[in-house]
């Protein structure tokens, strides 16, 4: 193990670690069972910390929390995950360019058939342009949506959702105070992955949901959202 | 019972949700909604301590504790038992989105607001009044005391003020590879000290 590296196992288990560093770190636990090791008992060690903290929560909190629940899909187990240890690094706002390139890139390369150039480069022109505003989900696997008022678009790529019922298919919305706008229906892109989805941005739009529609997709969301991302 | 374990001094691993935790884990995942309100009852209580020390904000820190549960819910599958306690696991999750929401929010506050709301001591006499977990403050108290000064403020700022590494350095005016080595053996002394792993 890297002598460097390693004394980030503190700090990583502290969530203390800027964006970039954390990745090339968390490459690192992959193949470092050691590392992994530690960061769990560190991880351990800064729960009691925070159980230290322990404070009844507002009361409505409980119900609102379980109304969601009821109406929230869960996850199948993790295959190629180490839950808990290795963990997804939101890319944050200082990584920003990068982030941005990474998904470029990751575009570009996936693109095979010359049918899909238009679409990508319209998607690639949204990802780059100066005022391309970022949001990430709040959720794990998360879902990020790139906006540019300038070109009036929004890309929206999926995060990692939970498999489809046969029949099924994840429809994107955009919605505003008017209602929910169809954007699309996510195509598979892979066996975890789907296209992103472009589409005209209609003003007003702050909030951005997945749905399971029916094949073929809806009119208007028939079901509760899978994922919903704040714009605002 | 659930509601014991919220308190309980269980000997060894000391984070004391493992009998009944591990079982109510296994329950949630597949998707029993009572479990998941038992769940609730254990770890509410500390998520919210944890998000609301970090985020400072009631609205968000209500938002970003739903976030978590639920995202405990979604996850819950994914929980391995072996790789450490539930609480543990949730707490991790409750912290990194803490964070998360403070850095993204809070980006545009400038670091000399952020070094305004210093204060080392605050975080236990903020829950002072609080009955779940004294001897649990106590305890750590205890054994944050018995850190070096370095030690203690690097974990300090970085746990429960969200902040970087590379952050606390410029806090406390020393060099950032001398604030990593620190949280780490900080955090090391703190395992042994609390006797996390035994």
């Amino acid at each position: 193990m890297t002598a460097e590296l390693h004394t980030l196992t503190g700090a990583y288990a502290l969530d203390a670690v800027p964006a970039d560093e954390a990745a090339a770190f968390e490459r690192h636990l992959r193949g470092c069972p050691a590392c992994g090791q530690e960061v769990q008992e560190l991880q351990e060690t800064a729960a009691r910390l925070g159980r230290a903290l322990a404070t009844a929560p507002p009361p409505r909190l409980r119900e609102a929390t379980l109304t969601r629940v009821a109406h929230t899909r869960q996850w199948p187990p993790s295959i190629a995950r180490r839950g808990g240890v290795v963990k997804t690094r939101v890319a944050l706002w200082g990584a920003a360019a990068a982030a941005v390139g990474a998904l470029v890139f990751g575009l570009v390369t996936t693109t095979t058939e010359p049918a899909q150039q238009q679409p990508l480069a319209a998607v690639n022109a949204v990802l780059t342009a100066p005022d391309a505003s970022t949001v990430k989900g709040a959720e794990r696997g998360t879902t990020t949506v790139v906006t540019s008022r300038s070109q009036g678009k929004i890309v929206v790529l999926a995060g990692e959702l939970p498999p489809l019922a046969a029949g099924k298919v994840y429809q994107v919305w955009l919605i505003g105070a008017s209602g929910a706008r169809s954007a699309g229906l996510l195509a598979p892109d892979g066996p975890h992955r789907t296209r992103p989805v472009l589409a005209d941005l209609p003003g007003g739009t702050d909030r951005v949901g997945i749905t399971a529609e029916p094949a073929g997709g809806s009119p208007a969301p028939t079901v509760p959202a899978v994922v919903m991302v704040d714009l605002a | 019972m659930v509601e014991g374990v919220r308190t309980s001094p269980r000997g060894s691993g000391g984070t004391g949700t493992e009998p009944a935790g591990t079982s109510l884990m296994q329950r949630v995942a597949a998707g029993d909604e009572q479990a998941f309100a038992d769940l609730y009852d254990v770890v509410a209580g500390p998520v919210w301590g944890v998000v609301n020390r970090v985020v400072r904000n009631g609205t968000f820190a209500e938002e970003v504790t739903q976030e978590v549960l639920v995202e405990v819910w979604r996850t819950a599958a994914r929980f391995k038992p072996g790789k450490g306690s539930t609480l543990a696991w949730v707490l991790t999750i409750a912290h990194r989105r803490a964070v998360d929401r403070v850095r993204s929010h809070q980006a545009a506050l400038d670091r000399d607001d952020r070094a305004g709301r210093l204060d080392f001591r605050r975080p236990f006499d903020e829950v002072a009044e609080s009955t779940i977990s004294n001897l649990e403050q106590q305890r750590v108290r205890q054994c944050l005391s018995a850190l070096t000064d370095l030690q203690r403020e690097s974990v300090v700022l970085a746990y429960y003020n969200g902040y970087t590494y590379p952050e606390v350095a410029e806090v406390l005016d020393t060099a950032p590879g001398t604030v990593k080595t620190r949280i780490r053996d900080g955090l090391i002394r703190l395992r042994d000290c609390l006797g996390v792993g035994q």
